[in-house]
């Protein structure tokens, strides 16, 4: 009977000793470390999965290992792996998010699932640590984290088109030789933009187009995308109000992949908007 | 009296005959009209046409964008497995799916040149919610004919276009050199027709109504990511037509999100769109040559097969004739008799070589099209791997941003659950 209660005892001290211990690397269902933004869309594991980035509670309540509140970036980023870091304080936000994603949750517009989704969302709301305005700002910034990593792999994707279409490019000129020579790399052999698009609309009018696929209209996060597009840090013009020459300038700068060449066309994008404006 | 009237009897009979035998032979040779016909290949010079250019400003928030949705192949899907009819008609299931692509870029570049529009787009067809969308099937495409049906229709659900066909011949000044195909495409006329058309339809917009379809498009978007926030501004009609009901606030802080993600979603759709350019500047040389020469083969199947069936014909015709058609010459007439059967003898001759000639010319028009089998081949080997990868990377990038949406739709839903439930039942009891 004794040796019965100081197992008992033992097992329950193990136990309570494996709850208090600080989460370690890897591990199994347990502990994890957390440390990578978390992927919010991109499946994940399924149960026992957190997220890698600590959110703002969750349905686990607080207790020991609590993390401080960083929100998730929900951004369509590889998994982490197996799904196995972070710790159970996190259980709330990502987690469902992955299964909402891979329950195939497609193109839902429905109010009262994307409120449930909401309401795991992070488990921002569930927080007793936050004010609603709290909440809020932190769920503003989950937005805008997540579109600035959206611009990244928008980036990285035009990137690797220009990359690709400079390499074509450059091969198609190498094998034409003289016929096409230097002005292959400018405008002649990179059709559908910069100098021979910009010739074509100002024969014709400039039409008074409007910003980037003419739909963002208002208000722009000028810092997000404006850093990431590579464009360089002095006096670039707001992009909002450009017309189609504009734009396709500004597009052209933001994927060109030569640091000469880009610079190049800021300066001219620079110069038409000053023209533009008078 | 007697014999006056066996020689008006005997006249009037010859007439008889003689006046069959000339309908016969109108006949025959209008039977030979219309054979010969279809063998002239009328080269028309095809007009030039040019697309209405704006020649005014347009006033931003009445500047509409286009998205051109990748043409519909126009591949029969009952024909997918029969090679030979496919063949027959000239489809080619891997060309068509390039052109899909190519032709609706085509479009796009009119439309752009007019200056006419805000940003023109080609998009796969899972892209919604741009101010005016125009659909196109291939019906016809060959290096010497293309038809077209084009549907458009605006954000607000009001139809533009009506699947209208649309029908050219090449414009064969544009196959004479590589420059001159550079210059203009064989069936630009085409693309000019629909984009006055296209203009034409939203000439028949008043401002306000302009205005409203980008309203509309951007309430759609909006009540698609955060429909929490945005019921209510738009309704639709049982017909699908979309109208304003009012107008969030310029600094609804809702409204300026929807607008950032919108502005993503501009991006995505720009990037798909230099998919579709890319691949069209890829294969514009060939995609040009390729219609060149297979029109020219095609051309010359055409004119051996029409050649062979009238050659066929005709000989059979007069070997026929030369057999059957009875003699009028009297059994006394040695004269008429031998120049008869002179005549019949080099009727049957005569009509037996243009039988064979017809034979051998069937023969050439086989191999003729053999050749635009081969040629189509040969483009179809060369456009598979590309028309693979473009498709391959508007998939995953239409799936990134599809779960990218989601994300925020969700993400948006929470923020309008904070902003909206009362602060006493947001925060949980201590």
């Amino acid at each position: 009977m004794k040796w019965m209660f100081a197992g008992c005892l033992l097992l329950a001290l193990i136990a309570l000793g494996a709850c208090a211990s600080p989460p370690t690397a890897g591990g199994g269902g347990g502990g994890g470390a957390p440390s990578v933004p978390t992927t919010g869309g991109s499946g994940g594991g399924g149960a026992g999965d957190m997220p890698s980035v600590p959110t703002t509670g969750g349905s686990g309540g607080g207790g020991a290992g609590e993390m401080p509140s960083v929100p998730t970036t929900g951004s369509p980023a590889p998994s982490t792996g197996n799904g196995d870091m972070g710790n159970d304080d996190e259980a709330g936000g990502s987690d469902v998010d992955d299964a909402a994603t891979t329950a195939g949750a497609v193109g839902s517009t429905d109010t009262a699932e994307a409120s449930a989704d909401a309401s795991a969302e992070g488990g921002i709301s569930e927080e007793p640590a936050m004010t609603a305005d709290e909440r809020k700002r932190a769920l503003a910034r989950k937005l805008d984290e997540s579109l600035n990593d959206f611009d990244s792999t928008l980036e990285d994707e035009q990137r690797r088109t220009a990359a690709e279409r400079d390499a074509r490019t450059a091969s198609a000129a190498s094998t034409r030789g003289d016929e096409i020579g230097d002005e292959g790399r400018g405008s002649g052999g990179r059709s559908g933009d910069l100098r021979s698009e910009r010739d074509r609309r100002q024969s014709t009018v400039a039409g008074g187009a409007r910003g980037s696929g003419g739909a963002a209209g208002g208000a722009r996060d000028r810092g997000a995308v404006g850093a990431g597009s590579g464009a360089p840090d002095r006096g670039i013009p707001s992009g909002d109000d450009d017309d189609i020459v504009a734009r396709r300038l500004r597009r052209a700068a933001e994927q060109e992949t030569d640091p000469e060449l880009k610079e190049k066309l800021w300066q001219e994008y620079i110069e038409y908007k000053r023209n533009a404006q008078g | 009296m007697h014999r006056d009237d066996a020689i008006k009897n005997f006249l009037g009979i010859h007439q008889e005959e003689l006046s069959a035998s000339v309908s016969k032979l109108t006949l025959l040779a209008l039977g030979f009209l219309i054979l010969t016909g279809c063998v002239v290949n009328e080269v028309r010079p095809q007009p030039k046409l040019q697309a209405v250019q704006a020649t005014q400003m347009i006033a931003q928030a009445e500047l509409l964008d286009v998205a051109v949705v990748d043409f519909d192949s126009g591949v029969p899907k009952a024909l997918l497995d029969d090679e030979q009819e496919l063949e027959k008609r000239r489809i080619y299931p891997e060309v068509r799916r390039a052109e899909s692509r190519l032709l609706a870029v085509r479009l796009k570049e009119t439309l752009e040149n007019t200056g006419q529009w805000g940003a023109v787009r080609v998009v796969p067809p899972s892209v919604n919610y741009v101010d005016v969308v125009v659909t196109g099937r291939i019906i016809e495409s060959t290096g010497s004919e293309l038809a077209l049906r084009v549907s458009a229709r605006d954000a607000s659900g009001r139809v533009w276009i009506d699947d209208k066909p649309y029908q050219a011949d090449a414009d064969l000044g544009s196959y004479k050199t590589e420059a001159a195909l550079k210059a203009r495409d064989p069936f630009q006329n085409i693309y000019v027709q629909i984009a006055d058309d296209l203009l034409a339809a939203r000439q028949q917009l008043s401002a306000t109504q302009r205005r409203e379809v980008r309203q509309i498009a951007e309430l759609r978007f909006a009540g698609d990511l955060d429909p929490a926030s945005f019921s209510g501004y738009i309704q639709a009609s049982e017909g699908g037509q979309w109208s304003l009901v009012r107008l969030p606030a310029a600094d609804d802080p809702a409204l300026l999100r929807i607008r950032a993600i919108r502005e993503r979603d501009a991006s995505v759709i720009d990037t798909l769109d230099g998919y579709n350019q890319e691949f069209s500047d890829q294969l514009f040389e060939s995609y040009g040559s390729f219609r060149r020469t297979s029109r020219e083969a095609i051309e010359k199947a055409d004119k051996a097969r029409n050649q062979a069936m009238t050659r066929t014909v005709l000989g059979a015709a007069a070997v026929l004739g030369s057999i059957f058609v009875g003699s009028n010459c009297s059994s006394m007439d040695y004269n008429c008799r031998r120049i008869d059967d002179a005549v019949r003898t080099a009727g049957v001759i005569g009509g037996t070589a243009a039988v064979m000639s017809g034979i051998k010319k069937f023969s050439d028009a086989k191999i003729a099209a053999q050749e635009v089998r081969e040629l189509a081949d040969s483009f179809e080997a060369e456009v598979a791997g590309q028309v693979v990868e473009v498709e391959g990377r508007t998939l995953k990038l239409t799936g990134t941003a599809e779960e990218q949406y989601r994300e925020w739709r969700r993400l948006l839903a929470a923020i309008y659950r904070e902003e909206t439930l009362p602060e006493s039942a947001a925060t949980p009891a201590p």
